[in-house]
């Protein structure tokens, strides 16, 4: 029977054996007259089960480091030799030949991560013109002529009055509440243009992401759920969205969605101007007036609608400080 | 608005911490923008508030706000009694009643004299300065009430009385702030028999209430606010009279601020009413009356509010409400001017009993088919289907400089962003020299954007996909062949596309990208050192599909064997070569392994899925190759080596 000096000497012998392996010739043999199938080690670990009990615990415990400390010898031992013998041919660490990679557009990128999501609650993808007509991207949207949100909204113009560049993306519902027949669920990703003398936060040219859910027994209570999912998604499990009432002309009730600072979590710092919240959308349920437009009942129809600017979320991201990079040729992925 | 504290703790209780007041007023739709303390220890807030709350514009009104949230008691201010209304008073003579909705006016005697240090203190902690005890009170009215009115000196008014007119084009008028004006027939004023003496978003500085004065038409009005908003824009005038002015105010509120102004200036300018009011008030404005199911609150928000809480909100907002069977009977009262409907009532309750108690529910019901359209999808396909091919994205600017020839903008705040595009490539070719400008090695972009035209009946947009490369295949890299690109990496790099979207494109010698069925789908050329390609999305998305192909390894071996041709110089080499693939099912693959001069080297392996072949097989092909090449291509064959 095996007693406790045997085993002690057995290791050492056992990483004498190891210590003098040279090649990797010689580590197979030892690897295998030790820890193989017949190997020195594994019969002594092989005796642990015809140990009377009373010896169990305290050789036990022996034999199972006797295991563990040779195969960490090896192992070692192992590593040792991978650095000492193909290091002589060739040096691994250098770079290696890169095939070329082709880069998405950080917008793009962006809208292709948010499409995702609402692609996984059922949503489509549309798209519309960017040249427009009063109608479609005013009237249709509860702004008649001379309503003062307007002013919010320079427009350029093509031919004035009626022809211009949408003012943002919302010229887009208009068109599916116009032709598409309820239950629907859009995301409607886009270029967008204002007036506006461009500088590092305002650009001409900026990109809006627009959502539209119609259908019977909408609720507030679902676009509070669709578009917590969505920040969650987007920017974290821990981000906190807050919900608060706001105006816009197309829809009533509307609300605006505030997400927790993700610079200071809520805390207060200079990008939430120490509110420990950032403005992030707008949205509220469509307009009974614009349901009843199209020939609908607003009492049996319902829907919500929310529109966010996607530039400065492409910005945060990408670490871009100035709004006209992402589409001035500052953009070299080198 | 700027809200001075303790001038809003004048008409309503306040809660105990500012940050309740300012939280809670954030949620029900007013944010808090900012908030500071003025020297003298006045905490101002300053609230972010809606267009279409004309009635906001007030302490009063956001002293409503407060009293509904926290259900407290509105005190309001004390009034004076206003003279008698005279309907044929020859006070103000309207002569464009399509611009005004209501004007009240009466005459006053005031002893002018600096204000009291109360009132003094009240405008400058709101951001007014100080003027006289007359002028002051008119200021102080307006911010308390949201309703903007105006003293004229009646010794400086030609004929003493007003006259709103629309201006005379050309006409002069000089704001009380001094500022030198020029007005046209859209313009709005109001005059004396000569000249104008005020706008109505601004007096003039002849006719403005001075040490000297001591009689003064005192009016406040509503006006058209569109008409008052163009006038403010164009001639860039924007004050707080104009602010208020410019949003549906209630023409009966006219009355109620009048009277706390007299009531201010009885008590502080020693005034006296001289002779009767004249109202020009044509159309009166009525309470609106709504019926509100009691399920339309659950039914647009997904809450249950109790109608019995429907009703108190509604009250507390200033609302008359009668309990009908299923349905509340809401008077709106007129301050609440956006109030037209079920749906701006449900907002009113919902917003004072929390959004935060709306619930967070998941789309419902069955999930709508998806109706993502073909191009949408295609557009996806072309873009990772580049990006495996290494080019990278980028996007431009639609806007591009002036171009006569283009769509351009009529107000284009900067001539570099004065016409739509007609093409991608300038932009594109712009952008691989800048990205020289960077030594960039290996330039390879790729944009999908809109080109715009007019097609002489309408504006059309078309989606287009370009593509620049220049420089180097890769990057300077040890071990790394490196050559420079040239137009073939270009045409190599769309049939690369081609394969992936399963579609097949022919380059002609003319550089037009053509498919048989649908026509010139682009084109190709290049610009100085770089390679650029233009093609229609559209047109690309309505190719046929090709066959799929077969990735598996063929069970019988292949033949394969390199004939070399001599050509001469009007031989389309390429073309020849989908001519040959044409020619027999045996053919599974043929490519160009190498040119020199005039010499050509086409590499043809022939496979057959069924047995082995023999030079029995090929032979027929083979020569029927060489005479294609001969007869088509006049092209010679030269060698054939297996």
């Amino acid at each position: 029977m095996l007693n406790q000096s045997e085993i002690e000497k057995a290791l050492s012998e056992a990483l004498s054996k190891v210590a003098k392996i040279g090649d990797q010739t010689s580590y197979d043999s030892v690897k295998s007259d030790l820890i193989g199938k017949n190997g020195q080690v594994t019969k002594i670990v092989k005796t642990l089960s015809q140990l009377p009990p009373d010896q169990k615990a305290t050789l036990g415990k022996k034999i199972n480091e006797l295991k563990k400390e040779v195969e960490k010898a090896l192992t070692e031992k192992e590593i040792s030799l991978a650095h000492s013998e193909k290091g002589l041919e060739q040096d691994l660490t250098l770079p290696g030949h890169k095939p070329v990679v082709g880069h998405l557009h950080p917008t793009t990128i962006v809208i292709n991560e948010m499409n995702e999501i609402f692609l996984g609650m059922g949503f489509s993808v549309a798209s519309g013109p960017e040249l427009e007509t009063d109608e479609w991207n005013y009237d249709r949207l509860n702004l008649p002529l001379d309503h003062p949100a307007r002013d919010l909204q320079d427009t350029l113009y093509i031919k004035e009055p009626d022809v211009l560049l949408r003012t943002h993306t919302s010229s887009i519902e208009a068109h599916i509440l116009d032709e598409m027949k309820p239950p629907y669920r859009f995301v409607i990703p886009g270029k967008v243009y204002r007036y506006e003398n461009a500088n590092a936060s305002n650009n001409i040219m900026f990109y809006q992401y627009q959502g539209l859910v119609m259908g019977e027994g909408i609720t507030m209570a679902q676009l509070k759920g669709t578009l917590n999912t969505f920040v969650q998604k987007f920017w974290g499990k821990e981000t906190k969205t807050r919900f608060r009432c706001k105006y816009y002309p197309e829809v009533e009730p509307g609300v605006g969605v505030d997400i927790s600072c993700t610079f200071c979590r809520g805390a207060g710092c200079s990008v939430c101007k120490n509110r420990g919240w950032i403005e992030m959308l707008g949205a509220g349920m469509v307009h009974p007036n614009m349901i009843k437009r199209v020939g609908l009942d607003p009492e049996k129809i319902s829907g919500f609608a929310w529109g966010m600017g996607l530039d400065r979320i492409v910005m945060t991201r990408f670490g871009i400080s100035d709004v006209r990079s992402l589409y001035n040729g500052d953009i070299i992925y080198q | 608005m700027n809200i001075p504290l303790s001038w809003l703790a004048e008409y309503v209780a306040l809660p105990k911490s500012e940050a309740e007041l300012t939280d809670k007023l954030t949620m029900v739709g007013h944010m808090l923008n900012k908030r500071w303390q003025t020297p003298g220890g006045e905490v101002v807030i300053d609230l972010e508030l809606r267009g279409n709350r004309s009635d906001l514009f007030a302490i009063i009104g956001v002293a409503r706000e407060v009293s509904a949230i926290w259900n407290t008691p509105l005190k309001t201010p004390s009034l004076a009694k206003l003279p008698e209304i005279k309907s044929n008073s020859d006070l103000v003579i309207v002569k464009s009643p399509g611009l005004v909705e209501r004007f009240l006016a009466f005459k006053l005697k005031v002893t002018v004299e600096p204000s009291p240090d109360w009132l003094v203190k009240r405008l400058s902690d709101y951001g007014i300065p100080s003027i006289n005890n007359v002028v002051d009170i008119t200021n102080f009215v307006m911010v308390e009430t949201g309703e903007p009115m105006h003293a004229y000196d009646t010794a400086k008014l030609a004929g003493k009385k007003l006259i709103l007119r629309q201006a005379k084009k050309g006409e002069k008028f000089i704001t009380l702030l001094g500022t030198d004006i020029t007005l046209d027939e859209s313009d709005l004023v109001i005059s004396d028999e000569e000249i104008p003496q005020g706008l109505t978003m601004i007096g003039g500085k002849n006719s403005g209430v001075s040490n000297e004065t001591t009689e003064v038409i005192l009016e406040a009005a509503v006006y058209n606010q569109a008409n008052v908003r163009r006038t403010a824009r164009k001639l860039n005038i924007f004050t707080e009279a104009g602010t208020r002015h410019d949003k549906l105010l209630d023409p009966n509120q006219v009355e109620f601020a009048l009277a706390r102004a007299l009531e201010l200036l009885t008590k502080h300018a020693n005034a006296k009413v001289v002779g009767e009011a004249f109202d020009f008030y044509p159309k009166k404005r009525h309470p609106k009356t709504i019926n509100l199911k009691n399920e339309a609150v659950l039914k647009l928000t997904g809450v249950d509010v109790k109608p019995s809480k429907q009703e108190s909100i509604l009250k507390s907002i200033g609302c008359d409400v009668e309990k009908l069977n299923s349905e509340l009977k809401v008077v709106a009262p007129t301050f609440r001017t956006d109030i037209e409907q079920s749906a701006d009532l449900v907002e009113e309750i919902i917003r004072i009993y929390g959004y935060e108690e709306i619930p967070a529910h998941s789309l419902f019901g069955e999930t709508p088919a998806i109706q993502t359209s073909k191009i949408i999808s295609f557009e996806n396909n072309v873009r990772d289907g580049l990006v495996r091919l290494g080019i990278n994205e980028v996007i431009t600017s639609p806007l591009v400089h002036t171009d006569k020839n283009a769509i351009s903008i009529i107000n284009p705040p900067d001539p570099d962003f004065a016409s739509l595009r007609t093409n991608l490539t300038d932009s594109l070719i712009n952008y691989a020299k800048r990205c020289q400008g960077f030594r960039v090695e290996r330039i390879a972009l790729f944009e999908i954007g809109k080109t715009y035209h007019h097609d002489g009946k309408k504006y059309q947009e078309e989606l287009k996909l370009a593509l620049a490369l220049s420089g180097k295949t890769g990057s300077q890299a040890w071990g790394v062949k490196n050559r420079p690109m040239s137009i073939y990496d270009l045409i190599g790099t769309i049939e690369a596309l081609c394969e992936i979207l399963n579609v097949e494109i022919l380059v002609n010698s003319a550089g037009a990208i053509i498919n048989k069925e649908l026509g010139v789908i682009g084109n190709i050329f290049q610009a100085g050192d770089i390679f650029v390609a233009e093609l229609s999305l559209e047109k690309i998305a309505d190719l046929p599909k090709t066959p799929i192909k077969n990735y598996l390894a063929p069970a019988f071996p292949p033949i394969i064997e390199d004939m070399s041709f001599g050509v001469s110089k009007q031989t389309e080499f390429g073309q020849f070569m989908k001519a040959v693939t044409k020619i027999s099912q045996l053919i599974s693959r043929i490519e160009l392994v190498d040119l020199f001069e005039k010499n050509r080297t086409i590499r043809v392996t022939y496979i057959s899925a069924q047995r082995t072949l023999t030079e029995d097989d090929i032979k027929p092909i083979r020569n029927e190759i060489i005479s294609l090449a001969k007869n088509d291509y006049s092209s010679v064959v030269r060698t054939v080596k297996s």
